[in-house]
């Protein structure tokens, strides 16, 4: 099946500077993806682009497999809602707001009630119709739009840092929502954002954009999992193959990451107080320069970095044995 | 949601207003120029509406000083025109700008001025006099000075006197009758007036001059009403301007400018001219 | 002082016993006026509308242009009313001097450029994301366009009332283009000049309360609309 978006050799300069350059790009319909950079890494821009709202200064966009500048940009827009990070609400009731969409199109007065009510009940604001827009919190203005936006049947939703005027429990609330819409209607759901957390809560693919550019994921040993034991100062962290011991600082935990420099390479378990010691074999060797990575079997593959020197010291190579320890604060957790 | 509620409250207020009141053009109109005193005597309020009844026709009374109301006139602004300037107006018709001139009526110029009377004008014989002494005295003196019929009859009485007006005692106001009776009430000044407006003035307590100086036949003050000729000016309500002529020379519209005033006043202000005594 | 309580008492009684001269020339005032801000609104605000979204060679210019004749002395638009509408004028053979016809396009002239300029200057504060959210949710050109000035409604509702405060106020036009005839083109205030002049000061007053009050409610929902806008 075609992806939803297809992206080839995009580019977007605006006089000299070009803020995004972005040679290969995919989306697949259901799905809910993280695009996650630093403020100006272009992650707006990208949305706006994804959006049909702004064209590429180079570059090719596929949808379901066709070239856009062969179709109807105006109906592609209608398939496509983006939501900006301070919504503009219209200074009517939260209904008027959520039909302005369907009185565009003619649809009945009927069905614009109809619609709305399903709309916001699925944004967790059923009731809220009589309420005038300006009258609402941040978090309750996020649900709005979003509801706006659900209410012209998107196959895509689009969301600039959706949560940046939130609060923790707002948060929460929407991160479920947009979850809720992926899940049960079927929306390509994605969302920048310069928390990482949120990014690996929320997602099931992040997209990482830096100076313009798809980079690299700073995140390495990143392991999908959940809590299994609970002590009062230690969990376990279980990933399907093996558990790992770590300090978290919030309760619910759906990712870890272990950065490859906190991980001590051996050949003889050491003693430590360090909480997590596997063995397993060398899987992978790959030159990097200076250093040199491997990818530890250990259940689950694990990451590390050693010096040139190192490996050549302690006779490393494929399927050699290894220990692999790392203390549980090394342990990030989201 | 309050707005809504006070919008529409508003809406229908204005939607009253603007259908409840009567329609802003209805039927004929005649526009007559005339004087300011003419109008505040409120004459025209007695005359024309029967007039206006059996000719179906509204006449819109213009009134501002005489020059004003002659060059309206001339430049056909005005239908028919009303004033009390002889010389003027036998000028307007000689020009061509006015047809079929007729004497309406007159009344007299009174001086009113200070109770104590410190220049004696009421031991003078004749108004060239009386207006001397004043001059002589420096005595305050409210002059109209809007070439306005008072003014021109002024300015003659000047001339007879062989005075020239100036100094700060002589006040050039440009204003109309009415206000300069009040100005010189207020400043006790003397002033010429017609007697029509002074009466209505002084019964009704807007001012408290006694008259000084009246009876000169140089101060008796003839009204002519004049129709602006089609010739000149082919859009003019000629007709209808030729009917209120009719009117106001008509043994019923002298009847009514004879006996005007007189319930009021006790005086009438005015003195029918085309027919001296209507029955 | 006697003379000034005299004529205030004098002045409610006529309100009071809703003296028919009194309201009719209240209601005259009103209508004129309110017709003459109606056209100029069905003009001005578009216009204001047009001349702030649109980039055009000498914008800056004709921004100027409308707030200067913020300022016109309503004596000199009367004057030169009165000289295109004369016989003698251009405009002479449609009779229109002296009728209150000629009342409603001076006041027409008089409030446009208020009601331009404070439109103007009510889509340039709004809000930038009104027109992009329109045009996101599918809103074509004009229905956008409808969807901001509806935004804007408070201050453009301001915009009105003070071009009606501007109309309803002003002597100097409707004297000299309406001629000030009793019964049609008579006005509160052109029949506040005259009756001072004859000395009527009850009457002048009673008018002159009126009209305060007019103007009190125009401030005063003036006011109301453009607090609102926030």
């Amino acid at each position: 099946m075609d992806p939803l978006f297809a992206l080839r050799d995009i580019t977007k300069s605006y006089d000299d500077s070009t803020v995004l350059d972005i040679p290969h790009l995919i989306i697949q319909q259901g799905g809910i993806y993280g695009i996650m950079g630093p403020n100006g890494a272009g992650k707006s821009t990208l949305l706006s682009i994804l959006a049909f709202l702004l064209p590429p200064t180079s570059g090719t966009i596929y949808w379901e497999g066709v070239d856009v500048d062969t179709r109807d940009k105006h109906q592609l827009r209608k398939k496509v809602t983006l939501i900006i990070q301070n919504p503009y609400l219209f200074h009517t009731t939260v209904e008027k707001n959520v039909v302005y969409g369907l009185k565009v199109r003619g649809i009945t007065k009927a069905k614009r009630a109809a619609k709305a009510q399903a709309c916001l009940t699925m944004v967790g604001l059923s009731g809220f119709e009589k309420r005038m827009a300006y009258e609402l919190s941040g978090g309750e203005t996020q649900r709005v739009a979003i509801a706006r936006a659900l209410a012209l049947d998107p196959q895509v939703l689009l969301l600039d840092e959706p949560t940046a005027n939130v609060d923790r429990h707002g948060v929460e609330q929407l991160e479920g929502i947009l979850r809720k819409l992926n899940e049960e209607l079927q929306i390509t759901v994605i969302v920048a954002t310069h928390d990482i957390n949120q990014a690996y809560r929320l997602t099931n693919e992040v997209i990482y954009l830096f100076d313009g550019k798809i980079a690299r994921s700073p995140m390495e040993n990143l392991f999908k999992g959940h809590i299994v034991k609970k002590d009062k100062d230690l969990f376990l962290f279980d990933t399907g193959r093996i558990q790992i011991a770590l300090i978290p600082e919030r309760d619910h935990v759906s990712h870890i990451a272990i950065p490859p420099q906190d991980i001590i390479v051996s050949i003889e378990p050491i003693a430590t107080s360090a909480r997590n010691s596997f063995v397993g074999k060398i899987s992978q060797v790959t030159d990097e320069g200076e250093a040199v990575s491997l990818l530890v079997d250990i259940g689950e593959r694990l990451k590390v970095r050693i010096t040139k020197r190192s490996l050549q010291e302690m006779r490393l190579t494929l399927g050699s044995p290894v220990y692999v320890t790392f203390k549980s604060s090394s342990v990030e957790a989201f | 949601m309050k707005f809504k509620m006070n919008g529409r409250v508003l809406l229908i207020g204005l939607a009253f207003i603007l259908f409840l009141t009567p329609a802003l053009s209805a039927g004929e109109r005649l526009k007559l120029s005339t004087t300011t005193s003419t109008e505040n005597s409120g004459l025209l309020y007695e005359l024309l509406p029967p007039f206006e009844k059996q000719f179906n026709v509204k006449v819109d009374v213009i009134s501002v000083g005489t020059g004003k109301a002659l060059e309206l006139g001339k430049n056909g602004d005005a239908d028919v025109v009303l004033v009390h300037a002889r010389d003027l107006e036998d000028q307007f018709v000689a020009d061509g700008y006015g047809v079929n001139r007729r004497d309406v009526m007159h009344n007299d110029f009174v001086i009113i001025g200070p109770g104590a009377d410190p220049a004696g004008i009421n031991k003078a014989k004749t108004a060239a006099e009386a207006l001397k002494s004043i001059a002589k005295k420096k005595a305050s003196f409210v002059s109209r000075g809007d070439k306005s019929g008072t003014h021109n009859k002024e300015l003659s009485i000047w001339q007879e006197a062989k005075v020239k007006p100036s100094g700060s005692w002589y006040i050039e106001s440009g204003r109309g009758m009415g206000e300069v009776l009040i100005m010189a009430h207020e400043k006790g000044a003397y002033t010429l007036t017609d007697r029509g407006t002074y009466l209505a003035f002084q019964k009704e307590g807007k001012i408290d001059l006694p008259i000084l100086f009246e009876g000169d036949p140089t101060l008796f003050n003839p009204y002519g009403i004049i129709a602006v000729n089609p010739d000149r000016h082919p859009s003019v309500n000629y007709i209808m301007a030729m009917a209120l002529i009719g009117w106001v020379t008509s043994p019923e519209g002298q009847r009514i400018i004879a006996v005007y005033g007189k319930g009021k006043y006790g005086d009438p202000l005015f003195y029918p001219d085309a027919i001296k005594s209507p029955k | 002082m006697e003379y000034l309580w005299g004529g205030i008492r004098e002045a409610v009684i006529l309100i009071i016993s809703l003296d028919a001269e009194v309201f009719r020339t209240v209601l005259l005032s009103l209508r004129i006026s309110l017709i003459a801000t109606l056209f100029a609104s069905i003009v001005g605000i578009p216009l204001g509308f047009l001349i702030s979204t649109h980039a055009f060679p000498l914008k800056r210019s004709v921004i100027t242009f409308f707030n200067t004749l913020l300022s016109l002395p309503t004596v000199v638009v009367g004057l030169f009313l009165y000289s295109l509408l004369s016989k003698k004028g251009p405009f002479g053979p449609l009779g229109l001097l002296f009728t209150p016809t000629a009342m409603v396009i001076g006041q027409f002239i008089l409030a446009t450029p208020i009601i331009v300029a404070l439109t103007i200057s009510a889509i340039q504060a709004m809000d930038p994301r009104a027109k992009m959210t329109a045009m996101t949710l599918g809103a074509g050109a004009v229905r956008t366009a409808l969807t901001v000035l509806s935004e804007a409604r408070f201050a453009l509702t301001a915009a009105v009332i003070a071009g009606f405060g501007r109309v309803i106020a002003e002597v100097g036009t409707a004297m000299m283009v309406g001629g000030n005839i009793k019964g049609y083109t008579r006005i509160m205030t052109t029949a506040i000049a005259l009756e001072t002049a004859k000395g009527e000061f009850a009457f002048a007053l009673s008018l002159g309360f009126i009209l305060l009050a007019v103007a009190f409610a125009i401030n005063i929902l003036f006011h109301y609309f453009q607090a609102k806008r926030g």
